[in-house]
């Protein structure tokens, strides 16, 4: 199964904002794809993980592009934009 | 995985116990030998249950219970990624006895643990309260031990005020123990059942278990004298959170009910896990609940893990706060 080890991008880290942006994002794509173990469609088990800025998490999935669209939005500052 | 720069949640277990299950192959045989088929045993108690729980989320934890450095019981915990803080115990750690026959029919002998005197609830609460300084919620759950004041939890929670914060998960002479003395002994959070909560407020219990305005209503008369948090569950109907801010109720999503041994232990988790994270009431009480229906959807005590989780099947209602009096 496809999988990445990426660092949190945003300031405040996984947490509001972010957490929804990703969820929202993760939604919207065809498979499920997991951060830490968690369902990236769920902001609230996002928020689970207390994963801060530079903290290094996992992203995995059964579709590589989809697990690549969900890391490149860990890795960036999404409370920036 | 994230670390935790700090213990996240300190459990008591004040009358721990092994678990152990016995298969039997066929109705169970008054006076008979019996070849069992298969046989279990497991550290239990609703303090451990807690902080397995949060080993899956990866939390740091510490246990707090009477037992001997190197007993058998320690060392499964710690295999299982909790710290222990061990304390003088009054004897062997009880057994609970669990037979499982074939048709569905359980049999329970509980082990009632060794008697305790003053001398050994002393040393426990001075291990616990040592082991609260290093933790955010500290969490009192499950019986208390033959001998011991039934006042122990509600002398407890005075003695941690200002050193973290508090949960009790208890039931009768210990709960209503703790309910003569609020506001003193007013815990941060409380998780009764919908039992429990009747017999602390003086409400029926089955109206209390079927109207989560009632359990709310319940729930608002300890909060009114000092408790932080009432978070009631209600059996198969879900759970109600009420504080100072609001009341809310989640029924659960739609779940097959395999196991319900240890979901309220992982109810009264998933709040503290939302709490911790900083999240709002009503997401506390969202994977209160998922937490609790992912757990009586798993065999025995089986403990959830996050990705066991669905918090976003959990709808959480808010209920009016209070009615026009």
């Amino acid at each position: 199964m496809p999988s990445k080890s990426v660092v949190v991008g945003s300031a405040v880290g996984l947490h509001a904002r972010p957490a929804a942006i990703i969820a929202e994002a993760a939604g919207d794509l065809g498979s499920i794809v997991t951060i830490n173990g968690v369902d990236a469609s769920s902001s609230l088990m996002i928020m689970t993980l207390g994963a801060k800025k530079g903290d290094t998490v996992e992203v995995a999935g059964e579709d590589e592009s989809a697990v690549n669209t969900i890391a490149s939005l860990v890795e960036r500052d999404l409370d920036a934009e | 995985m994230t670390t935790e720069p700090r213990t996240a949640i300190v459990t008591l277990t004040a009358n721990p116990s092994f678990d152990r299950t016995v298969a039997l192959p066929g109705p169970l045989e008054r006076g008979a030998v019996v070849r069992v088929e298969a046989m279990t045993s497991q550290a239990g108690g609703k303090g451990v249950n807690i902080s397995r729980a949060a080993v899956g989320a990866g939390l740091g934890t510490v246990a707090v219970l009477p037992a001997l450095p190197d007993d058998p019981f320690v060392r499964e915990l710690e295999v299982a990624g909790i710290n222990c803080r061990p304390s003088r115990p009054a004897g062997d750690i009880r057994v609970n006895l669990t037979l499982t026959e074939p048709g569905g029919t359980t049999t329970k002998l509980n082990g009632p643990g060794a008697a305790v005197d003053a001398g050994h609830l002393w040393d426990l609460a001075e291990t616990l309260v040592r082991s609260a300084a290093g933790g955010s919620w500290t969490v009192l759950a499950g019986s208390l031990p033959p001998g011991a004041r039934i006042e122990f939890y509600a002398d407890l929670v005075p003695r941690l005020r200002g050193v973290s914060r508090v949960a009790v998960d208890t039931s009768e002479g210990p709960l209503a123990a703790l309910v003569d003395q609020l506001p003193e002994a007013a815990p941060d959070l409380l998780k009764p059942n919908a039992e429990e909560l009747a017999s602390i407020t003086g409400t029926d219990a089955d109206q209390l278990e079927t109207d989560p305005g009632v359990a709310a209503k319940a729930a608002r008369t300890l909060v009114d004298r000092g408790v932080g948090a009432v978070l009631a569950t209600l059996g198969g109907r879900g759970a109600v959170l009420v504080d100072a801010e609001g009341a809310w109720y989640a029924p659960p999503p739609p779940t097959v009910v395999v196991s319900t041994v240890g979901a309220g232990d992982c109810t009264l988790f998933g709040y503290l896990l939302a709490e911790l994270r900083g999240l709002p009431p009503p997401d506390r009480l969202a994977l209160a609940v998922a937490y609790g229906s992912a757990a009586a959807g798993l065999p025995g005590t089986t403990i959830p893990r996050p990705s066991d989780l669905h918090p976003e099947r959990v709808e959480v209602h808010s209920l009016p706060l209070s009615e026009s009096a």
